[in-house]
């Protein structure tokens, strides 16, 4: 649709594009809860032969490689994502018969499971999958105060999963053929960013190029542009670096990666 | 800094990840699509699980925010069936999130533009509201809209130019109340 809203209007949303975020501890209370709802669920869930593990557990593994990339992007760019780890593996175990019945208001009880399922303090990037981002500066985490606070025990009602069933499953329309070349994209990337940390810009620019001729329109093209512009600043190419930094903000103008391209730049500022 | 080391690292939790991600996003559209602020938590929640079941089919080459908020869009039309009879529209205090203390005028003037933003949203009809969000204040594109509600492309063009209308018109009726008190 091409005709805008008139400025004013715009102006409106603008304003409400900013909002401010919700504060960490909620995000924080929130995931516990979905945490206890995922384990009290698996149960019923299964019961209700609607909870594909396997297909959940197998495509979870494609999507989180995507954001593992991410998430090694922004932390060479100092950090400006943070990754939340829960304490426990998330796989649906029918294990907790979950048997409160609901209540209309919150109760603050603990957990009844003994897993305290709070986040380690925020880290930027797998320690096994990137280690060279190791040397990324400390990570500016957006929620310092909730780092090993024991999350206020908001009762985590046997959250009702069957309820909220909406959605009509779709047909998997993941090809198997996609995980592969998401792989083959993910492991260049991680040769770029390894090398980009260790300093050798040049190597890393190599491996970019790479990635843009294997698959010029890949799934990873936004954090190898991203990337891009980090191996240009290491390598002293401001010019290039701020070049590309425009071409990026036109083509992903809401990426999470924008902050950490620009903080790149402005660190790189004479 | 806590390690991974010793989890199974095979069992890496996408959904960790993805929560971490969009939370922000998830908490704002629902906000944004009508979810009264003390229900923000139940169905941020919901959206979550509901996410949790669904990873299975999510389609990696799309956008995950996108598909994040079509989840959002039907569990918050779920909650709106259910909960009708709890809210009182135009009385919530649309803002409650914020601290009101210590604004600048320029804050609260942004405060008061974001109030009337969401006061007028109401006037729209949820799945016009949902259009109308994606499109003007998220960014989508409409193709990413109609994947991401599976409706129509065309159909996004006619919800989005009748959101808009609606929305120019309830802007204009809110501020002529406000500047009648």
């Amino acid at each position: 649709m091409s005709e805008r809203l008139s400025p004013d209007l715009e102006a409106l949303l603008a304003a409400e594009r900013r909002a401010p975020d919700p504060p960490a501890a909620v995000r924080d209370r929130v995931w516990t809860r979905v945490e206890a709802g995922i384990v009290a669920g698996a149960a019923a869930g299964m019961a209700a032969g609607e909870a594909s593990a396997a297909s959940a557990s197998a495509s979870a593994g494609v999507l989180g490689s995507k954001l593992w990339a991410l998430v090694g992007v922004a932390a060479i760019g100092g950090g400006v994502f943070v990754a939340t780890r829960p304490s426990a593996p998330h796989a649906p175990q029918p294990a907790v018969v979950a048997a409160a019945p609901e209540v209309s208001a919150p109760v603050a009880v603990r957990p009844a499971s003994p897993s305290p399922a709070v986040e380690a303090p925020a880290v930027a990037a797998p320690a096994s999958e990137a280690p060279a981002s190791a040397e990324a500066p400390a990570v500016a985490a957006p929620a310092p105060a909730t780092a090993e606070a024991p999350v206020v025990a908001e009762a985590p009602r046997p959250a009702p999963p069957a309820r909220a069933q909406a959605p009509r499953p779709a047909p998997t329309r993941a090809a198997p053929r996609r995980e592969g070349d998401l792989a083959a994209e993910r492991r260049l990337l991680d040769d770029a960013r390894r090398a980009v940390a260790a300093g050798d810009a040049a190597a890393g620019l190599a491996a970019l190029d790479r990635h843009a001729r294997a698959h010029p329109r890949g799934h990873l093209t936004e954090e190898r542009d991203a990337l891009r512009i980090h191996a240009l600043v290491r390598a002293g190419r401001l010019d290039d670096a701020r070049a590309a930094a425009a071409r990026f903000h036109a083509r992903f103008p809401r990426s999470l990666l924008g902050p950490g391209v620009d903080a790149a730049l402005a660190r790189s500022a004479p | 800094m806590h390690e991974v080391a010793d989890e199974t690292t095979s069992e890496r939790p996408a959904l960790a990840d993805v929560y971490a991600a969009h939370f922000g996003h998830v908490w704002h559209t629902l906000r944004r699509l009508g979810v009264q602020a003390r229900d923000l938590e139940d169905v941020a929640h919901e959206v979550f699980l509901v996410v949790h079941r669904r990873l299975g089919d999510f389609d990696p080459s799309r956008s995950v925010r996108a598909w994040l908020t079509g989840i959002a869009y039907k569990v918050a039309a779920d909650e709106r069936r259910r909960a009708r009879h709890r809210y009182e529209v135009l009385d919530d205090d649309p803002r409650p999130t914020e601290a009101p203390a210590l604004a600048t005028d320029a804050e609260a003037a942004a405060r008061d533009a974001r109030a009337l933003v969401h006061q007028a949203l109401e006037a729209l009809h949820l799945e016009h509201r949902v259009v109308f969000v994606m499109h003007d204040l998220d960014g989508f594109t409409a193709q990413e809209i109609a994947d991401a509600l599976e409706i129509p492309l065309n159909t996004v063009y006619s919800r989005l130019r009748a959101a808009r209308l609606r929305f120019e018109n309830a802007v204009r009726k809110l501020r002529r109340r406000k500047d009648g008190r």
